[in-house]
């Protein structure tokens, strides 16, 4: 028997009615070769068969109509999640019948750059690239996650927003001014000075306490609590040229920022603990901008050009003889050349002190100027799909450096043990230094085998080492990417349950905002 | 009641004669006195559960307070109820060097962090010279700004342990994980500690608080730049900050630096008003632990050739006065551990005007309290400005400082009548009250609706039964 078609459902009829007198006949789509475009990518969900195509995708303008289709929404009772660049499915694809995508692509808006004041005021659809291209232009500059700078601005700081330069600037939560934001109820929320002056979003706290607290957590709310439509982000000094250096053509260009101001090191260790030594000498002499422990699998991620470039590379043991335990370092001369200067000198005294030794210089050679500055601006985080066209992560772990190099430790135990199908990656310990050194961040990122078998799998086996983690008191893992069933999971153990449920009741009373994100207030 | 608190606290800690009560019912705002019901002081995490505990049960208000001082009105019971005096939790409980951060108690100075953390080459990220008997805690919950803006990554407040009126105990951040070393403020779940911030103690009272240090400089220089307007002193500072040069770095007008400066008043203060300028951009090039005269000597260069072009003096001193910077750097190295407060020997106390605004807009907030300060027989030289840049000078903390006699009714009446009219004025033009403390409350939170509304939603949370510091802010 054919299959029915929703669409001539009465009710399906009555809440499209309802959403195009919102945003237009246009803008709304429920016609399957759209709806069944935004239900997956390379994340597991949509291989594992988790997800289903949404019922209707929405495209409204601005806040109000934003606040309209919620609205609609609530009235009609139906799961809405709302989706910035739509580059991460595993929260962002429906896992339930009858689904609305807001997706924000008529909110592409950068509605002001202060210069003197450095903020930007920018809606959804403005990825951190383009808002990059327009701060270097002022002198100013913004970071960008390894995930790519193409993604959404306004995502990636609700999200989890470890910047390659969040040595220097912190991570992106730090960098959100007023906000914005539609309640999953329909309520329009201003944060910080936006919340007496619509138009003036330059400071983030208040009034009192901050609300922006509901905003994020470790890896954001994954849209469990509405949807923010216009944010004001905090730029930052760039001593950097006003566009972005590159030369050749993709995929071979190159990128070199000027000699005077920015300097490259990599440094490598005999272990993973005189690595983090280093960087704990960086950060307490109060120099460099990038501080990245990076595993060998990153600097071949990142590098290699084709899946073929990538495993004749990593046989040839490139990377894997010449980059483990090596930190990256770069230096910004943000005051003068002379404190380039002065940086390198104090750089060179810590590395001779702690034992340190440069890589090979070919090696240097072919990876900085097509790689490195990935991490001032990134445009190759889809490389991390190379080798086998996904990838996993496990013991995502933010505390102190030293934590970090524990818990990376661990990581490697279970990519040892469930290997394959996680293929050979060497030891994939990423570790990286926030705010100066004051804390560090672990995550064990590595390739594996994407076959929807295998991949299941191994996901049974990561989150049943999840749910370990928290029966013995530890918030670990990759637990917190999974949103609301972690939540559910972690919440009683670290005694947040009843906050976090009372928060999602009382702003999505009716459960709509992509459930079961942020914490399912019933269960 | 007073038999329930003397079980939980110790009958000697329980405080409920007329003449300890009247202490704890005024503080040096101009707010009027409120007497609470009793006084209990408590010295562990365990009593303060127990007090939450019999607050719900009785419906009494508790009302935190970590220090001897206040100056907003803050720990005054507007319900009646409790104080609860966390002044003798006061020990630093530990000091982690290596990863730059210290855990205290309500009770800790900033005399005394700074000393304890002296020894470890450490500093505070401390406010403008803050008054002897001030919490450093309640100064880094109050989000009170810091005088060194050159850290981007903004706040200091890294991970807290927290006594929810609803009788949960929680800890935010990694502390949430007992197997971490506390130093990331980020969940559990999402970002409950900002909750705290700015909340004058309605969410939760924190028994001990994670926060961050800093190097300390062992070579430093104070330089001086004469301004004649606060608007002179933007521009210099935008450019210094946007080229990472300096480490503290702030403005004070004449009347706020000569008190200050003034070791004997009022010869010294009248002598450092004629000389000094209107107003004055203090920096202070420090050096790294690391070839700390050789980061001086770059970030000097640097801001001499900034001085050149943009045509100021960047000086050794101003107003001819004799060791101003060793005077400046003496001051912050070791805050004051008692003696009067500075700001406070023009006249017996100052009634403050602070809010959060951006550089080129102070100027006109200026003109604004002098218009009014006249009209209320403020001179020019009697209203304090105080403008501190904010996170590489993208925003600042203006303070109007507005001297009164406390035991002058006259005087009290006048400044009060002052300071209501030109905050409203100033909130009308835009200036924004991040810490709404006393009448600014009303002002802030009948403006911002969905805002105001949600916070009570989250407080009907946190403490259902109001029980902590009821009548604050919009709760």
């Amino acid at each position: 028997m054919a299959k029915k078609d929703i669409r001539n459902n009465d009710r399906h009829q009555q809440i499209l009615q309802a959403f195009q007198a919102a945003v237009g006949p246009e803008n709304v789509k429920d016609n399957p070769a759209t709806v069944n475009a935004y239900y997956g990518d390379w994340l597991p969900p949509k291989l594992l068969g988790m997800s289903v195509p949404p019922e209707f995708v929405v495209l409204p303008n601005g806040t109000l109509e934003t606040q309209a289709v919620i609205k609609i929404c609530n009235r009609y009772k139906v799961p809405f999640i709302p989706v910035g660049s739509n580059q991460w499915s595993l929260t962002g694809s429906p896992n339930r019948q009858g689904t609305v995508i807001i997706d924000c692509k008529r909110m592409g808006k950068i509605h002001e750059i202060d210069e003197k004041n450095m903020y930007a005021v920018i809606e959804p659809l403005v990825t951190l690239a383009q808002l990059q291209a327009e701060a270097y232009k002022r002198g100013l500059y913004i970071g960008s996650p390894e995930a790519s700078a193409t993604a959404s601005a306004i995502a990636g700081h609700c999200f989890q927003g470890m910047w390659g330069v969040g040595y220097r600037l912190g991570v992106a939560y730090r960098n959100i001014l007023g906000i914005e934001w539609v309640l999953p109820n329909g309520e329009i929320l201003r944060t910080g000075s936006f919340s007496l002056d619509a138009q003036n979003g330059f400071w983030g706290e208040g009034p009192g306490p901050d609300l922006r607290g509901m905003l994020r957590g470790y890896a954001g709310a994954m849209g469990g609590f509405g949807m923010v439509t216009k944010m004001a982000v905090k730029l930052h000094p760039y001593p950097g040229p006003k566009t972005w250096p590159v030369r050749g053509t993709i995929p071979n260009q190159i990128s070199e920022l000027p000699e005077d101001r920015f300097k490259w090191y990599i440094i490598k260790y005999d272990s993973l603990e005189g690595a983090i030594n280093f960087m704990y000498e960086i950060g307490k002499a109060e120099i460099a901008g990038v501080v990245q422990k990076w595993p060998t699998v990153y600097y071949i991620w990142w590098w290699a050009n084709s899946n073929e470039q990538y495993w004749t590379e990593w046989q040839k043991r490139t990377f894997q003889d010449n980059v483990k335990n090596a930190v990256g370092v770069c230096l910004w001369g943000f005051t003068s050349p002379k404190q380039l200067e002065y940086e390198k000198r104090v750089l060179e005294d810590i590395i001779k002190e702690t034992g340190g030794k440069p890589i090979k210089q070919e090696v240097f050679d072919l990876w900085v100027p097509r790689t490195a500055n990935n991490w001032i601006r990134d445009t190759h985080g889809s490389r991390m799909m190379r080798p086998s066209g996904t990838f996993l992560a496990l013991r995502l772990q933010t505390d102190t450096l030293k934590y970090a190099v524990d818990h990376v430790r661990q990581g490697y135990e279970w990519v040892e043990k469930f290997s394959p199908p996680i293929l050979d990656c060497d030891g994939p310990d990423w570790i990286g230094g926030y705010d100066f050194g004051h804390f560090g961040f672990g995550e064990t990122d590595f390739p594996v085998e994407k076959r929807a078998e295998d991949i299941g799998d191994l996901m049974n086996k990561l989150l049943a080492m999840t749910k370990e983690d928290v029966q013995n008191g530890l918030e670990n893992g990759i637990g917190p990417f999974l949103g609301g069933p972690y939540h559910q999971m972690a919440a009683p153990v670290f005694n947040y349950e009843h906050l976090l449920k009372g928060i999602k009741k009382a702003i999505d009373p009716n459960f709509v905002s992509n459930p079961p994100h942020n914490i399912d207030p019933n269960a | 009641m007073i038999k329930e608190l003397r079980d939980i606290v110790g009958a000697k800690n329980v405080l409920d004669n007329e003449e300890a009560l009247a202490l704890y019912a005024q503080d040096r705002s101009l707010s009027a006195p409120k007497k609470p019901f009793a006084v209990a002081k408590v010295n562990s995490a365990e009593q303060i559960q127990e007090l939450i505990a019999f607050a719900n049960k009785t419906f009494t208000p508790l009302i935190p307070s970590s220090s001897t001082i206040h100056f907003y009105g803050a720990t005054l019971p507007e319900h009646g109820g409790v104080v609860v005096d966390l002044s003798g939790m006061n020990k630093i409980l530990e000091i982690d060097p290596l990863n730059r951060k210290v855990k205290i108690e309500p009770g800790v100075t900033w005399h005394q962090l700074q000393q304890a953390l002296k020894e470890h080459d450490q500093m505070p990220l401390n406010p403008l010279f803050p008054h002897p008997g001030t919490s450093a805690m309640t100064s880094s919950l109050e989000r009170e700004p810091m005088l060194i803006p050159k850290y981007e990554y903004g706040d200091p407040v890294l991970t807290m342990q927290v006594h929810l009126g609803n009788g949960q105990l929680f800890r935010t951040g990694t502390a949430s994980d007992k197997h971490t070393y506390g130093a990331y403020p980020e969940g559990p779940g999402i970002d409950f500690w900002r909750f705290f911030l700015g909340a004058q103690g309605t969410m939760g009272i924190v028994s001990w608080l994670n926060i961050k240090t800093e190097y300390r400089p062992k070579y430093q220089k104070a330089y001086f730049v004469a301004c004649d307007e606060l608007e002179d002193a933007a521009d210099p500072i935008y450019k210094l900050q946007r080229r990472h040069i300096g480490n503290e770095c702030f403005v004070l007008n004449r009347f706020l630096l000569a008190q200050l400066l003034c070791k004997e008043y009022p010869k010294d203060f009248t002598k450092l008003m004629d000389d000094l300028p209107p107003y004055t951009i203090i920096l202070v090039i420090a050096g790294a632990p690391r070839r700390p005269l050789e980061r001086i000597a770059y970030e000097e260069e640097a801001l001499m050739e900034i001085a050149t072009d943009m045509k100021f003096e960047a000086a050794k001193t101003v107003g001819g006065v004799a060791g101003l910077g060793t005077a400046i750097l003496d001051m912050l190295h070791d805050l004051p551990a008692d003696g009067p407060y500075w700001k406070t020997r023009y006249k017996n106390s100052t009634q403050d005007i602070f809010f959060i605004t951006t550089m080129d807009r102070a100027q006109g907030y200026v003109e604004i309290a002098q218009g009014y300060a006249a009209a209320y027989g403020l001179t020019l030289n009697e209203l304090g400005v105080y403008m501190q840049p904010l996170e590489r000078g993208r925003a600042c903390h203006l303070c109007f400082s507005l001297p009164c006699d406390l035991d002058s009714e006259q005087d009290r009446q006048r400044i009060a009548t002052l300071h209501t009219e030109l905050s409203q004025t100033l909130f009308e033009q835009g200036a924004f009250f991040s810490r709404p403390y006393g009448t600014w409350a009303d002002m802030v939170y009948r403006h911002a609706t969905t805002y105001t509304a949600t916070l009570k939603e989250l407080k009907k949370i946190f403490d259902p039964n109001n029980i902590l510091n009821p009548g604050k802010l919009c709760f």
